[in-house]
Formats: structure tokens, sequence, C-alpha cells
């Protein structure tokens, strides 16, 4: 029975039934229970799961013209993508290929992570949509308990040009102990109008240390609703960078949940926007065990008429102990055109806190440092390189690889520019 | 061998006059001292020289060789070869000062391509090259190595910030180098490293402008001439026994000579 009979679709600007969901796992050659999964999440994507626009996450990114292109996509794999592990990583058990491949070789692993695609309710649709129709570009990365993968696992996600949905999920399963990067650079080719939904999660085991790197670089036509949910053990280590590159339009939620003691959350963003890009990102981190630490600290260099949202919530909850928390978005206006909006909302649910803060701050180039550095004989535009590149430096430095890092400076060079091939002399 | 020429200069800060009226020639090879009390004038000068957009040029010139730099921006200021050492130097958070100065350097070094674009040609020093001069000035100047790879003055101290601005002006060999109160704010041994930095610099091809408001540096530093800044204008000029004068009489002694004069 199609789903539209239960909630009139007219409601819902996308089209998405459950005729489409079967036939799109039927044609995929998919396990019964996977099918099932994908028909689950159809059941979540309501009229009451579609923003109304009311939300404090949706009040300042209008959700009008939405891409018409399908939402079912018959790119099944993305051209070139590679999943490559080193040898000693393979005889460790570590698991990294594309979620579909790893369903039907690795159902045990797979199937406890699919099914929950929770989280925050700002994304609830977009969330639901991605799980049920979700093709190419899928991931799934699992590293057994113990095992340190040393090597930063590296996936160039290239999308080729169609109006197509890009609809895909990337689950990260980090075992008690382990230890692995992960680092996704997302971009697409053509102009079309087009949604992407990349949803993300990662599950970072007790005592396990995880980095996860996004880097979006999405062409112009590009609308990103995509959402990540981050759930970390006790004693476990999470750092997750978000570069959002490129010319797409971002409304992404992040959620992180600390689900025992001692966890250390550190979420991280760079945001390099120009043109009439709009990068929203809504955030909320559930601070909960004892002497657990969130921390998040969003930079944006914006251009033009870019506009930067970032709306972010941490929520200290009534069971957790001696906490910190903070959350820090800072950003540096390049055009008098250019505008950013940082809100801050801190729920402390308890007196046992250790520090809970925020700080956000938007605003213009100095005029001394600019005048100083010009003195150097750097000119107006190379001053300014050198001061964002300066800007971002701080959250560069927490990327300990340098191709890394190099990856993450090529996504933002053609915004923030190349004057300064930061990290040769050091 | 070069000549700065500065000509009648008048110099208002938000719609208030500070300079009346500078009139001073620079050779090469030479060092001048400006001496004045607070408010006369002296940072305003060196800040107009460079280029600092709060202060606004009402009249006069400054000639490089008979090119006017007023009408320059900055960076082409810098790069036609004066060198401002700042009194309160800009912190640049995030830039080592190895890759600012080698950056810096590269940016100096760059010229108009000539297809007449309007892009720039690079001309880059080998990094080698680069390291090795750099090696040769941090040991000239006592700069311990930890320096070159912290952020540019963030949070460095009074003293480092000097020994920076005084590392970058060797690094970058101006042609003319202004010091603003570079003395100021220094411990006698880092006096006496800055004034040696100072000092080092001085050549044929150098014309050196040196700021203060005390004697003390100039018991390091030789200067040619010296010339007192009062109320924005130049109102004496002598040799090094001038800066012992007014060490010994201040600078009421200056003011009222003058206001006793004209009156």
């Amino acid at each position: 029975m199609p789903l539209a009979s239960a909630a009139p679709l007219t409601q819902i600007p996308l089209l998405l039934d459950r005729k489409t969901v079967e036939q799109h796992s039927l044609r995929r050659g998919e396990p019964d229970w996977l099918r099932e999964s994908r028909l689950h999440a159809l059941e979540r994507f309501t009229p009451e799961s579609w923003p109304s626009g009311e939300e404090e996450e949706w009040r300042r990114f209008p959700l009008s013209g939405l891409p018409t292109g399908p939402l079912a996509s018959t790119l099944d794999h993305l051209p070139g993508i590679q999943f490559k592990l080193e040898p000693d990583a393979i005889a460790a058990g570590v698991i990294f290929k594309g979620l579909t491949r790893a369903a039907l070789d690795n159902p045990q692993l797979v199937r406890p992570h699919i099914v929950n695609g929770d989280g925050i309710p700002s994304h609830a649709a977009f969330r639901a949509a991605a799980d049920a129709l979700w093709s190419a570009g899928s991931s799934f990365v699992h590293v057994p308990a113990g095992v340190v993968v040393r090597q930063p696992l590296v996936l160039e996600k290239i999308w080729p040009a169609s109006d197509d949905a890009m609809l895909s999920r990337t689950i990260v399963v980090a075992e008690r102990d382990s230890t692995v990067t992960l680092v996704e650079d997302l971009s697409s080719r053509g102009d079309a109008p087009r949604i992407a939904i990349p949803h993300v999660e990662v599950h970072v085991g007790a005592g396990a240390r995880v980095w996860y790197v996004g880097i979006r670089r999405w062409a112009p036509g590009v609308l990103d609703l995509g959402f990540q949910r981050y759930r970390s053990a006790r004693d476990s280590e999470l750092r997750s960078l978000n570069v959002f590159a490129g010319e797409g339009r971002s409304k992404v939620g992040l959620e992180s949940d600390i689900e025992g003691d001692g966890a250390i959350v550190k979420l991280f963003g760079l945001v390099a926007a120009g043109d009439s890009q709009r990068i929203d990102v809504n955030s909320f981190q559930s601070v909960d065990g004892r002497a657990s630490q969130s921390d998040l600290l969003y930079l944006s260099a914006l251009y033009d008429r870019a506009k930067a949202i970032f709306y972010g919530k941490i929520r200290v909850e009534p069971t957790s102990h001696a906490t910190g928390s903070y959350q820090e978005c800072r950003n540096m206006l390049l055009s008098d055109e250019a505008g950013a909006d940082p809100i801050p909302v801190l729920e402390i649910l308890t007196n046992d806190v250790v520090r809970c803060g925020h700080g956000a701050t938007a605003g213009a180039l100095s005029d001394e440092e600019l005048f100083y550095a010009m003195s150097r004989g750097f000119d107006r535009d190379e001053a300014q390189q050198l001061l964002v590149h300066g800007f971002f430096r701080r959250v560069i430095n927490e990327l300990a690889d340098e191709h890394v890092r190099q990856r993450v400076l090529n996504a933002v060079r053609p915004r923030i520019g190349n004057i300064a091939e930061m990290g040769v002399l050091e | 061998m070069a000549d700065l020429a500065i000509r009648d200069l008048h110099v208002s800060v938000e719609g208030k006059p500070i300079l009346n009226g500078i009139d001073l020639a620079v050779r090469s090879g030479e060092a001048h001292a400006i001496m004045g009390p607070n408010g006369s004038g002296k940072s305003t000068l060196s800040l107009a020289i460079m280029g600092h957009p709060k202060y606004k040029v009402e009249r006069g010139a400054v000639l490089l060789d008979g090119i006017d730099l007023l009408k320059l921006p900055v960076d082409a200021r810098a790069r036609a070869g004066v060198f401002l050492a700042f009194q309160y130097p800009s912190a640049i958070p995030g830039v080592s000062v190895a890759n600012f100065l080698r950056t810096a350097i590269n940016a100096r070094r760059a010229s108009p391509a000539p297809d007449g674009s309007g892009e720039m040609k690079k001309n880059d020093m080998p990094i080698p090259q680069f390291r090795k001069l750099l090696a040769e000035k941090m040991k000239l100047l006592q700069i311990d190595d930890s320096f070159i790879t912290r952020s540019v003055n963030d949070g460095f101290s009074g003293g480092e910030k000097k020994r920076l601005e005084i590392l970058q002006m060797h690094m970058f060999q101006p042609r003319f180098a202004i010091l603003d109160e570079t003395d100021s704010g220094l411990d006698i041994d880092a006096l006496k490293v800055v004034a040696e930095g100072i000092e080092a610099l001085r050549s044929p091809d150098v014309g050196i402008l040196l700021i203060t408001h005390y004697e003390r540096i100039l018991r390091y530093v030789h200067p040619d001439f010296v010339h007192v800044l009062v109320d924005g204008r130049i109102v004496r000029t002598g040799g090094p026994e001038l800066a012992a004068e007014l060490e010994s009489k201040g600078y009421e002694f200056v003011r009222e000579a003058l206001y006793a004069g004209r009156a």
C-alpha cells in the first residue's frame, strides 16, 4: 500500500513512494532485510517530518525552488571511486567498501547499523529520504576492536553530471579501542539543479579514536541537505571537520551524542563561500556522562554575497557530571555584502558543570592587520589571502596528516587563494 | 645612491592637523634621528610616509628619487624600498614568522608581467637560499630558532615584537628604513640587541630615519643628524650633540625657546 494514502504527498514537494523504493532495491539486487530497512525509512518520510520553515533551524534557509530531478538515481557506482586499504589493515579485518557490497558480504556488521537513522528533527525528512533511496557513493567502514588503521582512509566521491539526486549513506563503526581516520571528498559535475543528501553516521566505540573529515565541493546547482550523527561511547575521542567549499548551497544538520563517561568530542568546520552561496549549519551537541567534553569550532571566510548561518545548541544533560563544552563560531566578512548569522543556544540541565560557553563573532578584516601586511609588500589581495589563511590555520593545524591538510587546502584554495603554501617551512 | 625628500608635509588625523609642514632630506648612507615629546607627530610622520589610511596627507610630497611615494599604494611603497619598523606591530595569528617572511620576500620579488596583462610574474626565492638568508640574519640578531615557527607577533613580548621588526628589516633589505620608537618598552639588553641590529643595517646604500622619544638608544646608534619635532614641525636640526642637550634640558626647553622666539 503506498504511503500516499496515509499521508497526502501533496504536502511534500519531493516525490517518494513505496513502489519507487521497492523497485530501487529490487533493481539493485539487495537482500530482503535491506529492502525492509529502506521501506522502514520511508515510513518516516511524512508531512510532519518536513520542515515548516517555522523551526528555529529552518527560519533562515528558504526551502523553496527545490530541484525537481528524480530522487531515485539509477547510478549505482561513482566512476573512479576507490576503497584503498593497506595490507595490514586488510589482515586485521578492517572493512572498507561500498555500502551495498558490505551489505552483501558482511550483513552481520551492516544490519545492526542500517536501521537506526535516528537523530534531531531538523533533518528527519531528508534523513528518511536518504535512508530510503541511497545509492552511488554510499560507504561502510568497520574497524574491529583494538585495530589501529594508520593511513587515513580517503574516498573521492565525484558524482557525474545529471539532475538525479545524490542520496548516500556513510556508516563508520569503530569498535572498542580502535583508531581510524576517514576522509570523504564530495564533489559533483554539471550545472543542473539537484539535491544532495549525504547521511553520515559515526559510531565511536569505547576508547576508540576517530577522525572524520568531510569536504564538500558541490557544483553550483546543488542543494545539500545532509545530516551527520556522531555517537561517542565512554573514553572515546572523536574529531570531525566539515569543509564547505565549492559552489553549492548547504543546509546541514550535525548531531553529536555522548553516551558514556570521559568521551571527548571536537567538531570543527571551515566555510569558504562566495557568490550568492548560503551555508547553513545547525548543530546539536548532547553532553552526557562524567567528565566528558564536547567542543565545536566553526570558522567562515565569506566573499561576495555569501551568507553563513550557524544555529548551534549545546545541551548538558541532567544525568551528566563535571562536563566541559564550548561552541565557537567566527566569521570573517570579506565583502560588504557578505553576511553571517551565528546563533548559539546553551541548555544546561545540571549544576554539575565544569565549563559551558559560547563565542560568536562576525566582522571585516582588521584595517591595522591589512596595513601591516601591505607595509611588507603584499598587495591588498595578497594581504587578505594571508590573513584568511592564518585565520583558517587554527583548524587546519588540528589535522595531523599532511596529505589530509593539503586536500583541505586544495578545496578552499579557489576561494581563499594560494598565497601561502603553508607548512612548507615548518 | 638614493634620496628621500620630505617636502612641506601636512598631515591630519580625523580632521585634526598633526604635521604642519615637515621638510627633511635623507640620503642613503645617512642616519637621521627625529626626537620629540609625546604628541609631537613622530608616529604620524612614519605612518603617513608608509601610507596608513587613517593619516590624511593635506599637502606636500615624499619623494624617493623623485617619485612621489604618496601617490603609491602601501605595498608599492614597500616594494620601492621603504621599510617601517612599527611601534605597535600587528599580530597575524596562524601565519608563522617563516612563512610570513618567505611569502613577503616572494611578493616583493614579483614584477609586472612583460605582456602588460597586469598579472604579476613570480620570481620566488629558492627555499635553500631563503633558509640560508634567514639563518644568517637570525644569528646576527641573536634570535632563537623557536621564533620562526611561532605566529607573527601573536603572544610576543614587547621585546620579541621589536626583534621581529628588525629581523624583517634585515630580510627585506630596504633602501630607507624608518624605525618608529623601536626602543620603547625594551630593557637594556634587548635595547642593545635591537640597536646593534640597526647599526648592522647601516651601509652607503641605506638611509635610516630613527624616531625616538629618548636619547637612550642614541648611545648605541649614532645618527649623523638629529632633528627635533615639536607640534608637528621640525624646530631644530643639529648633530649628535643635540640629542645630549635634549636629554639634559628636556623638550620644554626647546618648546619655550621656540615660542619665545616667535613672540
